[in-house]
């Protein structure tokens, strides 16, 4: 038998160590160059912070390695409550931040405690859905079926409420990715049921963008389904979701929304147009990110970093400061290559463990690490609107960079130790 | 449907690959995107980044020095501390600092904002000039506190001399809005002066100099952070061209205070080379003025006075008949058209007959010829000869009266001079299209024109064209071009530059026909109205006496009292300088328009007046235009 040590997976563990070099060096940038004597004395620290982070997450990750996978799996009910009492304590004490009341201050670190509680939410759909033996499940109105299901849904949607509340509607829908993805690796429904959710949020960002587009896709994709599924039930799903996500979508932009709200939403299509108001970030960032070019400026000589034209640049958009400064080549392939490894990587690693608790963590992992991407990656580019979440790994802020050290750390354990699952593999 | 939940494994492999598939779509989506951005619109990007970060500074250059014709600094410049905004950057409500740090009421510092900010969100621009030393210092310390202000040294325009020339010089004013988008081009920002009027708008190009560029980075709060390029694409400023007027500033200065409480022009010229040495318009105002924020008192004296200060007498009057200084050229004409002989005479009975009585003055002449007719000014001689443009019991026909025209167009009337001056009317001469256009063919008669014989009725000239034609009488024919920039001084090296005026033109016409003229003119000052003018040696012994000849004249004024006019030059016998005034309604030209045409040749010539004259100036000085305009 291997021990589980050697079957830790090291270019997981190398491709992080990469995304939070990039990210230490983007914050050292943003922070040391000409801008440095305008920051706030807490800001011009901030390399330094997400270094001791990153140590600090990576004492997490061998606390983590050195658990029992089955005791990992069954502390899932305390850390979901601790999560959830968390959350509250945010809400009822919490700190706000730019908006958003999700700060919690314990002791000397300031917690953004919302990121600590994807874990104990993915850890314990991890621990419901497997212990539940989704394998003997029976589709179909049956107790165990809509027991699986009620119960993912209420793990998935509790935290998910208590975020929205603390007004921090971008990691909300990271919570609603997750459990989408959850829903999607356990099997639980059927690949077209599934269909129809991705269906429907394509459809929704079609809306926004271009009606014509909208039209073209549901066309598209209700042709696709009658092929597919030779279903007339799933063919007229496929319609009524589609455009009746995007006809509602259209609806509620123009006809619902007060104009500065349509702004925050819209602006990425047209940012020239919204350019005094939610539009100017996105010029800025993209300025900063195509100007970059194919080499970069150079490390430390991106005007549009140094010169502090882009707000939240060491945070939500240390993409900027990597495609202004290193460029293509450099900077934003390497990026998005490492996140499609690592996600690939972990996914794959949770299907080769063979059991249900590994897949599903990599299952909800991935799915939280993908929604980041697109959608950090996505506004700073201008194809996503200005949602406020970090890109994993990079972006500064010591408790997103633990929470997701962790969750990656428990992704892997769960690989290594994957024997130790033996139990739940007869069920 | 009931099937088992499907965790099969061919099942989990397939989920795998559509998993795998849809993260390599993402990667290829925003990649894609990557591609174009970072690739393919890259420059799009770059410049946008760059205008962002980059922000040219214009270094204003000096702006040339004015010299008079003798070397006498008349204009410089004085630097003036200014305080800047960038609107983009600043956050208003620091007004209220700095109308603490500064001493200025928030309410006028508001007001100055918001006029800033109507004209451009973007551009810096000046919200504080001429900046008392201590407010600049106390707001510079406190610079921090306050993005998007800047601190500037400007340069406003010192003047030195007694002399205010405010139509020679004209002044400088800070662009407006329309100057700046005529004038964009030519590098022309927000908060640049600019010429308005007189030589500082003529020589604009030279007096300004090259503006100088620095290119800086600047973030996002609006401060310079570095230079850019390690300032590789800097220009340096250049400054501008100093000029060195064909003006004495001492003649002009006395000339000036020499019209007091008098409406009218002045201008004296050099006979050989046109160089005008001094140029007067009364009223007039001080050239500092405009240029700064006026008072709504100077608005109004400057803008809305009947008065007109701003109008320059000497060049664009042009309703003002020339009265009998007119009668040189009429003599100097027949003399050429064969009218007259130098010694033909006519019969003045004490006046003329012309379907009414035109009395002579100084009752009758008998028979008179050219040489006194112009000493005593006697009208019936010149009516008779205005008057053989027609066929009439007195004669025939002997000249026509666009020759006559044509003749007064020789000597500069009624057309435009090349002045390098922007504001110039051409005055008026009446030809016989004018007078059909007015009675219709046929509609005219003798009875129309023979005013114009001894300079009245329609037409007009202006101090300027009496300067210029009696500059052509004295030098025998050349009617020179008047002109104010004798060099171009080069900043730097020094190096002096004759600027390239338009040739003088010549007069064709028999120069001793000239001589008979100049001759009546001497006998104007000797013996005639302009005697009390005469500059006789003086009492000391330091000086010789200067020799003048002149004309006097009464411009009629339909509207109030005449207007006093005189024609010189001097000395007799070596012409060097003309002069040409008019005093409105102040009467006969003798009183007061020959006085100031004396008083300037002798400042020119001898530098300073004789104590036995000062008493001259006095009683000049007390002398008044009465009336309205």
């Amino acid at each position: 038998m291997i021990p589980w040590y050697k079957r830790l997976d090291t270019p997981s563990l190398l491709a992080w160590a990469c995304l939070v070099g990039f990210g230490i060096a983007a914050i050292w940038s943003s922070t040391h160059g000409p801008a440095r004597e305008f920051l706030l004395d807490s800001v011009k620290d901030n390399a330094n912070k997400q270094a001791m982070w990153a140590v600090v997450s990576l004492v997490a990750m061998g606390i983590i390695f050195s658990f029992k996978a089955r005791l990992l799996l069954r502390l899932a009910p305390v850390a979901y409550v601790a999560c959830l009492g968390l959350l509250v304590a945010a809400l009822v004490f919490g700190r706000e931040i730019n908006g958003a009341k999700s700060w919690l201050q314990i002791g000397p670190a300031s917690l953004q405690v919302a990121e600590l509680a994807k874990v104990g939410t993915v850890l314990a759909a991890t621990a419901f859905l497997s212990s539940r033996g989704v394998r003997s499940v029976q589709i179909g109105w049956n107790a165990g079926y809509l027991v699986a299901l009620g119960g993912l849904s209420l793990l998935v949607l509790v935290p998910c409420g208590l975020v929205v509340m603390q007004n921090d509607t971008g990691t909300g829908l990271v919570f609603l990715a997750m459990g989408y993805f959850l829903l999607y690796w356990s099997g639980l429904v059927p690949l077209w049921v599934v269909g129809l959710g991705a269906a429907a949020g394509i459809a929704g960002y079609l809306a926004i963008i271009n009606p014509l587009y909208l039209a073209i896709f549901v066309l598209l994709a209700t042709i696709g389904y009658s092929l597919w599924t030779r279903s007339k039930l799933a063919t007229g799903l496929i319609f009524a979701t589609t455009a009746g996500i995007g006809v509602a979508a259209r609806f509620f932009l123009f006809s619902v929304l007060q104009p500065h709200q349509i702004g925050r939403i819209v602006a990425f299509t047209d940012p020239e147009q919204y350019a005094d108001t939610a539009g100017y970030h996105v010029i800025q960032s993209k300025a900063a990110i195509g100007s970059g070019g194919f080499f970069g400026k150079g490390f430390m000589e991106g005007t549009q970093t140094q010169l502090a034209y882009i707000p939240e640049q060491s945070t939500d958009f240390v993409f900027t400061i990597i495609g202004e400064e290193l460029g293509f080549i450099r900077g934003t392939l390497p990026v998005l290559l490492l996140f499609a490894f690592l996600l690939i990587r972990l996914s794959s690693l949770g299907v080769s463990a063979g059991s249900a608790a590994p897949k599903l963590f990599a299952a909800g992992v991935t799915g939280i690490f993908l929604t980041h991407l697109l959608v950090n990656v996505g506004m700073t580019i201008g194809l996503m609107p200005v949602i406020g979440i970090p890109l994993p790994f990079v972006s500064y802020g010591g408790s997103a960079l633990l929470a997701n050290s962790t969750m990656l750390a428990l992704a892997l354990a769960f690989h290594a130790r994957q024997e130790e699952f033996a139990v739940y593999r007869t069920q | 449907m009931s099937v088992v939940a499907s965790t099969s494994h061919e099942e989990t492999r397939l989920r795998f690959r559509i998993f795998t598939v849809a993260v390599l779509a993402l990667v290829a989506f925003l990649g894609g995107r990557l591609v174009q951005m970072q690739l393919v619109d890259v420059d799009q990007y770059a410049e946008a980044a760059e205008g962002n970060a980059i922000e040219q500074n214009i270094i204003r250059p000096a702006r040339g020095y004015v010299y008079d014709r003798n070397g006498i600094l008349l204009v410089d410049n004085e630097t003036t501390l200014a305080v800047t905004v960038s609107a983009r950057y600043f956050d208003p409500s620091r007004l209220a600092l700095i109308s603490e740090l500064a001493g200025i009421p928030l309410d006028r510092l508001q007001a100055r904002y918001d006029e800033i900010v109507a004209r451009s969100g973007y551009q810096t621009a000046v919200l504080l000039e001429d900046v008392p030393f201590f407010a600049f210092a106390r707001l510079k310390e406190n610079q921090y506190r306050l993005p998007g202000i800047g601190f500037r040294e400007d340069q406003k325009r010192r003047y030195h001399s007694e002399a205010r020339l405010s139509h020679v010089l004209g002044y400088v004013k800070e662009i407006s809005a329309e100057g700046l988008a005529e004038k964009r081009e030519q590098g022309y920002r927000l908060g640049d002066m600019v010429g308005i009027t007189g030589v500082e708008a003529e020589y604009e190009p030279v007096l300004r100099g090259r503006v100088g560029r620095e290119f800086k980075l600047v973030n996002v709060h609006g401060m310079e952070v570095q230079a850019y390029e390690g300032g590789a694409e800097d220009v340096e400023p250049e400054s501008g061209v100093g000029l060195e007027l064909t003006i004495d500033s001492r003649v002009q200065a006395l000339a000036e205070s020499l019209f007091v409480n008098k409406r009218g022009g002045a201008v004296m010229i050099d006979v050989n080379t046109g160089g005008i040495i001094s140029m007067v318009s009364a009223p007039d105002y001080d050239p500092s003025i405009p240029a700064g924020r006026m008072t709504q008192a100077q608005v109004d004296y400057l803008q809305r006075n009947e008065e007109k200060p701003m109008f320059n007498r000497a060049t664009q009057a042009s309703q003002l008949p020339p009265g009998s200084t007119w009668k040189p050229f009429m003599s100097a004409v027949a003399l050429e058209e064969g009218m007259i002989e130098e010694d033909t005479e006519l019969y003045c009975p004490g006046g003329y007959m012309l379907g009414r009585f035109f009395r002579c003055h100084g009752g009758a002449h008998g028979r008179i010829s050219v040489r006194r007719a112009i000493q005593v000014s006697c009208n019936t001689f010149f009516f008779r000869l205005m008057n053989d443009t027609f066929e009439t019991p007195d004669g025939p026909k002997r000249m026509d009266l666009d020759t006559w025209g044509g003749w007064a167009n020789r000597f500069g009337f009624g057309t435009l001079a090349p002045l390098d001056l922007p504001d110039q009317s051409p005055g008026l001469i009446p030809d016989s299209s004018y007078f059909d256009q007015r009675w219709g063919k046929g509609g005219w008669g003798p009875g129309f024109t023979v005013n114009l014989g001894i300079g009245q009725g329609n037409m007009g000239a202006h101090p300027l064209q009496l300067a210029r034609y009696t500059a052509a009488v004295a030098n025998g024919g050349t009617l020179v071009t008047p002109h104010l920039v004798k060099r171009q001084i080069d900043p730097a090296t020094g190096e002096a530059r004759e600027p390239q005026h338009p040739r003088a033109r010549s007069i064709p016409m028999e120069p001793r026909n000239l001589q008979v003229v100049r001759e009546g003119m001497r006998l104007v000052a000797t013996d005639g109205t302009a005697r009390r003018s005469q500059i006789f040696a003086s009492r000391d012994g330091r000086f010789p006496e200067i020799p003048i000849a002149g004309k006097t004249g009464t411009s009629q004024n339909p509207r109030g009292k005449d207007h006093a006019v005189f024609i010189a030059f001097a000395p007799y016998d070596d012409p060097q300088v003309a002069v040409g005034v008019i005093v409105e309604n102040a009467g006969y030209g003798s009183q007061t328009a020959a006085p100031i045409s004396s008083l300037m040749i002798e400042q020119y010539f001898r530098g300073e007046i004789a104590p036995e004259r000062i008493g001259m100036i006095r009683s000049v000085q007390s002398f008044r235009s009465v009336g309205r305009i």
